[in-house]
């Protein structure tokens, strides 16, 4: 218990009570804006609300206890992306021998991240699983319709396994926990706040052909709510105010472009969602959209300046 | 006896291997439950469609049912049908009809299985096919349901099994997997051959769904 104690310090417990006062918040409004005007359809949000009260319950638990937890936890969440990305996208029979590689090289660069390789884990997927998997499917020896498998496949491992693996290499560095909370809380900010700015002052479109229900105005209002966030939680960070408002700032526009990326994906592939298994969200896919640009982008400027 | 061992296999341990290669979900299930004797027809694409059904079978009914397969091919040698049999609650039959021998008549061994109340799985489309395409259905379950019109199909479709481990894979490899349930059916049409189009077009109606 004292060494659990140990584990848990005063950071990190404001952290967990800023998550929960946030989404009880929301759990609230939803409650008193339903009783007062019952005509407001609500059930989306509601339901969206409570798979953010499951999806932050699960996120403490495979973060706060141990970061071994947190690693098979990364991993895991890596392997759903995967699987949800590889079943969406149209790939051969052929292709099958390269996708088992890439089920592969999930463990190796857990592992990798784990052992704080810093080296092995940036070039591992863009230096040899580049080479492996083309050259997998050269083996296979199918020609027609190669130069497709050979762009998407590696551009997934990237999607689902290098963005999203910079939190392991971001829990490797010291402090890194507290880092890990605030990266993660304001990404998923950002996505609520562009989503609420979006719905409270939107008129201007700012990409309808990829996202017709993204506007400038909650573009600019979540960018700007986020380097705020930031700003505010900066005692989870190693990192100087105007370092933090930098970090904060890029790390908001690298979500939203994330976000982006994921939707003009699925508008091309005629999908909504990329699956179905987040109630009220869509797929694992849709949800961690924005993080998997947002990570390494963080993860680096956050090593550029500390270091 | 039999009834522990298959839950404890289709509850317990065929989900664990099946969660991670297929994350498999299920659409409207609840009619599993609304009959009491009925028979699924599936799309068959991999083995793994038999497993995902059987692990979607409510615990009391699972010894009950009973997924059809061809004799010609899991029974090859007495071994091989054995492990079959224990581990699908399989009823094989032999797919090339020889009428003349009536304990070898595929129509006979499952109208036994459906007068002592089983419920059956079946495959139409005969065998396993591409992935995510439908072959024509064969029209033997016609004159079976021509036979038992009281008797309520479940039309079902089952997608991306055939991804995950087709036909000739050794190795699988995991994919999002969906089974859609579609509502309690009784036997619809003249002959045999208007009876299986009904039923082909009711699956491919939970395809586009």
């Amino acid at each position: 218990m004292n060494n659990l104690l140990h584990q848990i310090d005063s950071n990190v417990l404001s952290f967990i009570l800023i998550l929960f006062s946030v989404l009880s918040f929301a759990s609230a409004l939803f409650f008193v804006w339903g009783k007062l005007k019952p005509e407001a359809n609500l059930k989306e949000l509601k339901t969206r609300c409570k798979s953010w009260w499951i999806m932050s319950t699960v996120f403490l638990i495979a973060t706060v206890f141990s970061t071994k937890i947190s690693y098979v936890a990364f991993a895991l969440l890596s392997f759903v992306a995967l699987r949800e990305l590889l079943t969406i996208l149209k790939l051969r029979q052929e292709d099958r021998s390269a996708m088992l590689l890439c089920y592969l090289a999930i463990p190796i660069q857990y592992f990798f991240t784990y052992q704080g390789y810093l080296i092995a884990s940036l070039v591992f997927i863009p230096v040899f699983m580049f080479v492996a998997l083309p050259f997998r499917l050269v083996l296979v020896g199918q020609t027609e319709g190669i130069i497709q498998s050979m762009a998407v496949i590696p551009a997934t491992l990237m999607i689902a396994l290098f963005g999203l693996s910079h939190l392991g290499l971001l829990l490797s560095i010291p402090g890194g926990r507290g880092l890990l909370f605030f990266l993660v809380f304001i990404v998923e900010m950002n996505d609520v706040f562009q989503f609420v700015w979006g719905k409270l002052l939107g008129k201007h479109k700012i990409l309808p052909k990829v996202s017709p229900n993204k506007t400038w105005e909650g573009f600019i209002g979540g960018v700007l709510s986020t380097t705020v966030l930031g700003f505010a939680l900066k005692f989870l960070t190693p990192c100087t105010t105007s370092q933090i408002i930098i970090i904060s700032f890029l790390t908001a526009n690298a979500g939203f472009i994330g976000d982006v990326i994921i939707s003009s994906v699925k508008r091309d592939l005629h999908l909504k969602d990329t699956s179905t298994a987040i109630p009220g969200h869509g797929g694992v896919l849709d949800r961690i959209d924005s993080l998997v640009v947002a990570v390494p982008v963080f993860f680096h400027l956050v090593y550029f300046f500390t270091k | 006896m039999r009834q522990l061992f298959l839950n404890i296999l289709y509850k317990g341990i065929v989900p664990f291997i099946l969660k991670p290669l297929t994350g498999v979900k299920y659409k409207h299930a609840e009619v599993l439950t609304e009959a009491k004797q009925f028979i699924i027809i599936a799309n068959h694409n991999s083995h793994i469609d038999t497993l995902a059904l059987m692990s979607a079978i409510p615990k009391h009914k699972i010894v009950e049912v009973k997924p059809v397969a061809a004799g010609d091919y899991f029974g090859t040698t007495k071994w091989k049908s054995f492990i079959t049999v224990l581990f699908t609650n399989a009823l094989l039959i032999p797919r090339c009809c020889s009428l003349r021998n009536k304990s070898k008549d595929p129509f006979r061994i499952m109208m036994k299985a459906l007068k002592r109340g089983q419920s059956l799985i079946v495959y139409p489309e005969g065998s396993r096919g591409k992935a995510n395409e439908m072959q024509e259905f064969k029209n033997g379950i016609g004159h079976i349901l021509l036979k038992y019109p009281h008797i309520a199909y479940i039309p079902t479709y089952i997608e991306n099994t055939g991804k995950v481990l087709p036909k000739d894979a050794i190795v699988p490899i995991p994919f999002n997997c969906k089974v859609v349930f579609g509502e309690l059916q009784y036997c619809k049409g003249k002959n045999a051959k208007e009876v299986v189009t009904n039923m082909y077009h009711e699956v491919c109606q939970l395809k586009a769904a």
